[in-house]
């Protein structure tokens, strides 16, 4: 798995650098995504026909070990409502470091806010080094807005895990809530959000907390940054998140843009 | 195995559930180098309509949220915010229109929808006629192709045959949000009538530097209209075919396009301030009058009534003028 999406997510980096301005709709800031820079996510995929690169990178700092990874990332709004992305989590050093593994995911906005109901989507992640040995994840995901402010949660279970418990890339479920505000002047989300988690069967149950903000800085580039912080013994360490995501199309691909 | 088999179907037993609704259905737009360009090379112009943008969010925000708010929050409050702020300080990039108007996104997507796809399609036409990369015959060509692909998009597009004026000035809800907030409206019209002269200086003048003269031309014109409201806001709602008439010779089916849209912008403040219509029936309403306003076949007129109609109107100084350098001022 790891090959095979590294050859695809590197070609469309390079491409994605000269095809300039072309671009979304400026309001990309508020698309949120796992890591980037919280792990609870908003229910909306991206636009039809776009194609978001995004190039996070965080520290885990616990005790005295530094653990640096990266995680590109390209996501394609490949029909109506339905999202699908290919990425890498590549570890860059630190003693105990998961090692680098490969990513597909899925997103299904089943249904937009409406009066009475919150948007509501489901997606499904496999992870690991190789599809034989891939975690499989699926998620709800449901968002509600107030005034300026939206409410997320998340709830995720791993429908499938490698035998061997070490070579998980997933915990074996994790839910979390979040809550964002829009400043709308200045193009930023400030985000906050809680996950509880459990590894594995026997393991004691995770509470993180993080924060972070996602700021438009061009009509197609956002930046993000964030930190997290474990709250219990079993995890009690600090990852600090930063990042870009830049958003694109191939006119090639879209009704009538071929000319 | 069973787990993963129950799990998958829980999970789309909910989906299809909740997929009675439907999803936002959002579309990227058309790439192209030209995108951005106008953005780029006329800042102070473009940063303006996103001022505008949250205007038109949180007209509508405020109708449907307060309906019994007193006139002066739009009047007063939001006007002098916009006026005195905003539009003086404006956003770097587009407003996040969700974040200001959630609940009237919720109960009218579909008009959110197809005014974001016509807002698309203006800001495209700007930045096609800002890229001077491009020659005159080129961006013409693209603008034509620019309305073809928001034309096919037949879900969210308002038809380019020019509706009758009578959809905005005749029915039973008609003319109440003029009536009870003229500051307000004429701030919308003022908005509407920069939104298509514009383009009359990007088409008329023959290089970067006088284009660049005729757009702050037009802008101090727009400035000039927010003295004293309304008196100097325009009065009847500026017609593309008289306040662009270049714009409008080039790109007739554009051009009719944004006077639907904007008689349908002003058709949704009439049906949310009207209280002969029941709360309860606005979103059905507005349904109906984005379904006519989507229909070419019925209720049209020909274009040649189109380019007289502003006339009928009561002439176009009174939207504001001819825009321009070249135009005729009010």
């Amino acid at each position: 798995m790891f090959a095979s999406i590294a050859r695809p997510l590197v070609a469309a980096a390079v491409l994605s650098i000269p095809a300039g301005p072309p671009a979304w709709a400026q309001v990309d800031y508020r698309n949120l995504d796992d890591g980037r820079p919280t792990r609870v996510t908003d229910a909306y995929p991206i636009e039809r026909f776009a194609f978001e690169l995004s190039v996070p990178y965080r520290v885990g700092l616990r005790g005295d070990v530094a653990r640096q990874r990266a995680a590109p990332h390209l996501d394609y709004g490949i029909a109506p409502n339905l999202m699908i992305g290919a990425g890498l989590d590549l570890a860059l050093g630190g003693r105990g470091s998961e090692p680098s593994h490969g990513r597909l995911s899925g997103l299904w906005n089943a249904r937009r806010e409406t009066v009475s109901f919150p948007a509501v989507s489901v997606a499904v992640e496999a992870s690991g080094r190789s599809l034989a040995s891939a975690t499989v994840l699926a998620a709800a995901i449901a968002t509600r807005s107030v005034g300026r402010s939206r409410f997320h949660a998340n709830v995720a279970a791993s429908l499938a895990a490698p035998g061997n418990g070490t070579e998980r890339t997933e915990p074996r479920w994790w839910a979390g809530v979040a809550w964002d505000r829009t400043l709308f002047r200045t193009s930023t989300v400030v985000i906050a959000d809680l996950t509880v988690s459990r590894v594995d069967t026997g393991l004691p149950v995770e509470v993180i907390i993080g924060a972070g903000l996602r700021r438009q800085v061009t009509p197609t580039l956002v930046f993000h940054g964030g930190l997290a912080q474990g709250l219990t013994n079993s995890n009690d360490g600090l990852e600090v998140n930063l990042g870009l995501s830049h958003a694109f199309a191939v006119a090639g691909l879209m009704r009538g843009g071929r000319r | 195995m069973k787990r993963l088999t129950r799990t998958l179907l829980l999970l789309a037993g909910v989906a299809a559930e909740a997929a009675a609704q439907g999803g936002r259905d959002e579309e990227f737009y058309l790439p192209g180098r030209f995108n951005w360009t106008f953005l780029e090379r006329y800042p102070e112009a473009a940063r303006l309509f996103n001022g505008f943008d949250y205007g038109h969010a949180v007209l509508y925000e405020t109708l449907v949220t307060k309906p019994n708010a007193p006139v002066s929050e739009l009047e007063d409050r939001e006007f002098n915010f916009l006026v005195g702020d905003l539009l003086r300080r404006p956003p770097r990039f587009a407003v996040a229109e969700e974040a200001i108007m959630p609940n009237y996104s919720r109960m009218a997507w579909r008009a959110k929808m197809m005014f974001e796809r016509a807002h698309v399609l203006h800001r495209q036409i700007y930045d096609a006629h800002a890229d001077e990369r491009l020659s005159e015959a080129e961006r013409h060509a693209l603008v034509e192709r620019l309305t073809d692909h928001y034309l096919a998009d037949r879900r969210y597009a308002f038809t380019d045959r020019p509706k009758a004026m009578e959809l905005m000035d005749d029915q039973y809800f008609s003319q109440v949000f003029r009536q009870r907030y003229p500051k307000f409206n004429g701030l919308i019209w003022a908005y509407h009538w920069l939104q298509v002269g514009l383009y009359e200086s990007l088409i008329e003048e023959p290089d970067s530097a006088s284009r660049r003269a005729g757009l702050r031309d037009n802008l101090a014109r727009f400035w000039a209209m927010t003295d004293q409201p309304p008196s100097r806001l325009p009065s009847v709602m500026p017609m593309t075919s008289a306040v662009a008439p270049q714009f409008s010779r080039h790109h007739p089916r554009a051009a009719v396009i944004f006077d639907n849209l904007h008689m349908m912008h002003d058709i949704i403040s009439d049906i949310l301030a009207s209280p002969k219509v029941a709360g309860a029936d606005k979103a059905k309403v507005i349904g109906e009058a984005l379904d006519e306003f989507q229909d070419g076949g019925k209720n049209v007129v020909d274009m040649e009534h189109w380019w007289m109609m502003a006339d009928h109107m009561g002439g176009v100084a009174k939207m504001g003028g001819v825009a321009g350098r070249k135009g005729q001022r009010p």
